[in-house]
């Protein structure tokens, strides 16, 4: 019986194991997604102060390309909102992965306390 | 119920909340670890920064060399980092910025520089902010090193009183 009770407790582990390393990379993309949002809204800012008769370029592989300013705009809008809402995801991705730890912390806990009775009960009876 | 409010009271006392010189040994230790790294990643901010504003004051120096009369001059332009070719500059008034995740804008040349002062002073802002920051985190991390310390002597005497009325008795 104890023996169960220690295996189940393992597994809990293993899983909480698990869910710090998937935490650890969640908030490594979630600092990369946050510096490149800082990046695109300065570009954004730059885009904004462009005056007419300026020309606005785009670099694609080696060579730098001729882009309309308004087009250039737009994109880099899109590109903002798409890493907003790749934040927001992210963040509900690591309140997912909290939730989910807080409750294999609980389930450690009672698993212990069972496994101490168990153990105490089995040691009466010795 | 008193208790507890004894604990608001000295909570209101200690700006932390919490009192150094009465936390756990090894809580005092974990807090001295994490200040330290704090302080390690403010002052890696603070190196970036600084090297970000250094790169666009050196960019500003140099297009302020760029003069009219630069019109078909002659200079040697690094094709790779060792090979150079002949170029003529054909249009002094006009500049290439990088503004960042690919984008280049042609401006003029007081577009241009209006571009890289404003990028010094976003930086130098920062930079202040950090300062700041990391010379809080700086006086903190000094506290709790000065705390432990003092603690460290404390349990050491202790020992210390310990053992010689253990071997006196």
């Amino acid at each position: 019986m104890a023996s169960q009770i220690e295996k189940e407790l393992r597994e809990v582990l293993d899983g909480m194991q698990q869910l710090q390393t998937e935490k650890n990379s969640l908030i490594q993309t979630r600092e990369k997604l946050q510096t490149q949002l800082s990046e695109n809204k300065m570009v954004k800012q730059e885009l904004d102060l462009v005056k007419e008769g300026d020309t606005v370029y785009k670099l694609m592989g080696p060579a730098l390309i001729k882009q309309d300013s308004r087009e250039a705009q737009t994109n880099v809008g899109k590109r903002l909102e798409y890493i907003e809402a790749e934040i927001k995801r992210y963040e509900k991705l690591m309140d997912d992965n909290e939730a989910k730890a807080a409750k294999a912390q609980e389930k450690v806990l009672a698993l212990k306390s069972k496994l101490d009775k168990e153990r105490e009960a089995q040691s009466k009876k010795q | 119920m008193a208790d507890k409010q004894q604990q608001g009271g000295e909570g209101q006392q200690q700006q932390e909340g919490i009192d150094i010189m009465r936390v756990p040994m090894q809580q005092l230790e974990s807090v001295r670890q994490s200040l330290s790294q704090e302080v390690q990643t403010l002052t890696t901010a603070i190196k970036s920064l600084k090297h970000a504003q250094t790169k666009f004051s050196n960019s500003l120096e140099s297009i302020k060399q760029v003069t009219p009369e630069s019109a078909g001059k002659k200079s040697l332009v690094p094709l790779t980092e060792s090979l150079y070719v002949y170029a003529e500059l054909t249009d002094p008034s006009k500049i290439l910025v990088d503004i960042g995740t690919g984008y280049y804008v042609e401006k003029s040349k007081e577009d241009a520089e209006a571009y890289f002062q404003r990028k010094v002073k976003f930086l130098t802002e920062q930079l202040q902010g950090v300062q700041v920051v990391a010379s809080e985190k700086q006086r903190e991390q000094a506290a709790v090193a000065e705390a432990y310390r003092i603690r460290m002597a404390q349990q050491q005497q202790q020992q210390q009183s310990g053992a010689d009325s253990a071997s006196s008795s």
